[in-house]
């Protein structure tokens, strides 16, 4: 793949605003999932090069301890489609807020309980967020499980065990904040080249459609 | 004369999308603004009798717009069109006297919808 | 299934996969039930088709279940549950039931949104994956895992811990009373004459001797006490929330039971007895470091007046 994997401005525009519109629906999906008003701010999106994750993790990401999810997500075109994984990353401080609010009846969450609720809301903000960017594209994704990659681990240990086989990751960090709680999660996108290059060549089709 | 048409959005997708959706024969003069700051600075030139707003917009967002306007006392008619689909946010920019809440992406159908419900085209 | 007269092809292959499938409505009315199910809950699809899922199994977990689908079904967005966090949906019985070790088969479930034409979601289709292979050497690992690290912190010969893990602990405790106060006191004993036991008795005399005096130790200490080998014939102990006093009177029991009694071996009775050095923490600039060497002076000076006894540090002529 070369190194021109770069968006311009219309593509990146287009992006943008799907992006938008993608997070929306995620925001309103855990919105509803957790009773609770989420604050949406502006999607951030960045494509970088596999080797750059790491320092990527690093600048997006303030909190000393995170847990941290994986799914992978795929296209019926197969690897010629949009498909990669998608890992999103909780803050520990975020997430004690987050139990709190979910524990039933005032119950506290045990581990078990703890990670279930990891694992759901990634799978929703994975599916919502992700259905709406392949639905805008007029694209179909199919999920795989979501699965721990760890629970109260520093930044620096999300990724370190993994053969990066990703040429490219399109980083596309979405902050929900939940009013009056700190709550914050990120969603990064890791794609390989194939699959970025699929995906402009979609956003030129849609930007010639206007 | 034409109605004094102002598309507020920091996508230029999105306000194309907009444009793009607006009824046919709809005699309008459209202004475009990129953020709430835009927004109010055409508002004030008599460029905003009717504002498409979104919400999430850097530098001022569309809910300060919403106030802005009640603050000044401008007349004008504001139909937010906005990617934040949650029931709350419609509640919220109702209760900051828009018209209407259109939810991205926006289509013509669902555009002239609104403007037929309220009696505008 | 609610099967025609001419099975089709695709009602063959869902009877036969060897995954459990169910479809329900959003009344949760079971509308599909393929032979995984029947054979695995002995509920055939007649006894089930058209009724509600909590009705036929109220041994579901009904509320968080539900919350489950309902997810499904408003959000439009698959659903997963993994046999980590929760090792089954349906209480079924598994293939493994000899050496499986579990009671139950693991299962990791889908539940996957079906579309009418309107976009509307239909139906909820469940499908249930048997995973107690992997469930179970899963368990296995994290057991061998765990054993290997208590391997890791534990003196093979002794069972007590080794020097390093021990030289953790204690370094954490004094870290811990310097920051929120409290008492820690350490003592360390050798024992006397070893050398000349080794020489006259051989060294598998020499070990028993080291093993019955680790395990005499372990039964004069409470349940708080830490203990590890700290090299050779030399122990150390430390008693946390206890003041110099705490400290003598254990110092005096271990003294003691290791005197009283010789040690068997081979026929043999073989004399032993210990020298003690006995400290406590008292200002929060001292480090662990620092504890050791005072521990270790005063166990000196007890060898060099006569053994088989105990002394403090902060007794020692100056």
């Amino acid at each position: 793949m070369s190194n021109a994997l770069t968006f311009n401005e219309d593509q990146r525009d287009c992006l943008q605003e799907i992006c938008n519109v993608a997070m929306g629906q995620a925001g309103d999906s855990l919105a509803r999932l957790l009773n609770v008003f989420i604050n949406l701010s502006v999607p951030y999106i960045r494509l970088i090069k596999a080797e750059e994750v790491h320092q990527e993790l690093r600048s997006l990401i303030n909190a000393p301890q995170v847990s941290a999810v994986r799914q992978a997500f795929y296209s019926p075109q197969g690897n010629q489609g949009l498909c990669g994984e998608s890992i999103v990353i909780f803050s520990d401080a975020s997430f004690q807020e987050l139990a709190h609010l979910m524990a039933f009846e005032g119950r506290e969450l045990d581990a078990r309980a703890e990670q279930e609720l990891l694992l759901d809301i990634s799978n929703v903000l994975n599916g919502a967020c992700l259905n709406g960017i392949a639905q805008q594209l007029e694209e179909q994704l199919g999920y795989s499980a979501p699965s721990l990659i760890g629970q109260h681990i520093p930044v620096e240990q999300i990724l370190d065990k993994e053969k990066l086989t990703w040429e490219h990751a399109l980083s596309i960090k979405i902050g929900y904040t939940l009013e009056n709680h700190a709550f914050q999660c990120d969603m990064l996108m890791l794609m390989p080249g194939a699959a970025i290059s699929h995906l402009m060549s979609v956003l030129d089709q849609f930007l010639e459609d206007f | 004369m034409p109605i004094p048409l102002l598309i507020c959005d920091d996508s230029k997708m999105a306000r194309k999308q907009v444009q793009r959706s607006l009824p046919d024969g709809w005699d309008v003069e459209v202004t475009l603004a990129t953020n709430g700051q835009e927004a109010m600075e055409a508002i004030r030139a008599g460029k905003g009798e009717m504002l498409f707003l979104d919400l999430t917009m850097p530098v001022m967002d569309g809910y300060q717009v919403l106030e802005a306007i009640q603050r000044e006392g401008h007349k004008t008619l504001t139909i937010v069109i906005s990617a934040d689909i949650q029931p709350e946010a419609y509640s919220r920019v109702m209760a900051l006297k828009a018209l209407d809440f259109i939810k991205k992406p926006v289509d013509r159908v669902k555009l002239s919808e609104v403007l037929h419900k309220y009696g505008l085209v | 299934m609610a099967a025609p007269a001419a099975l089709s092809l695709l009602d063959r292959v869902i009877d036969r996969v060897d995954t459990g499938i169910l479809i329900v409505d959003p009344e949760m009315r079971i509308q599909l039930w393929n032979q995984f199910m029947v054979t695995h809950s002995q509920r055939s699809a007649e006894e089930v088709l058209g009724k509600n899922l909590f009705d036929c199994f109220p041994e579901l977990p009904q509320r968080w279940f539900e919350r489950k689908l309902n997810g499904v079904l408003i959000l439009k967005n698959q659903a997963f549950t993994s046999w980590q966090q929760r090792p089954f949906l349906f209480r079924f019985s598994h293939n493994r039931q000899v050496t499986g070790g579990v009671e139950h088969m693991y299962q990791d479930c889908t539940l996957t949104p079906i579309f009418d034409d309107a976009g509307e979601v239909a139906y909820v289709c469940i499908s249930i994956k048997d995973v107690t292979e992997v469930g179970i050497y899963e368990t296995r690992l994290k057991q061998a895992l765990a054993q290997l690290e208590v391997a890791s912190h534990t003196d093979g010969l002794t069972q007590l811990f080794n020097r390093s893990h021990w030289e953790e602990r204690f370094r954490q405790e004094v870290a811990r009373v310097q920051r929120y106060g409290g008492k820690v006191t350490l003592l360390m004993f050798d024992l006397d004459h070893f050398k000349k036991i080794n020489d006259t008795w051989g060294h598998q005399a020499g070990d028993e001797v080291l093993r019955c005096v680790s395990s005499r130790l372990r039964r004069a200490l409470r349940n708080v006490d830490v203990a590890g080998r700290y090299g050779g014939e030399e122990f150390c102990v430390f008693l946390p929330s206890t003041e110099l006093a705490g400290g003598e009177y254990v110092a005096e029991r271990i003294r003691k039971t290791m005197a009283r009694t010789p040690v068997e071996h081979e026929g043999r009775s073989i004399s032993i007895s210990v020298s003690l050095g006995i400290t406590e923490f008292r200002d929060p600039g001292q480090s662990h470091e620092q504890l050791i060497k005072e521990a270790d002076a005063a166990l000196y000076f007890a060898k060099e007046n006569g053994r088989n006894r105990f002394a403090c540090f902060q007794q020692l002529p100056r």
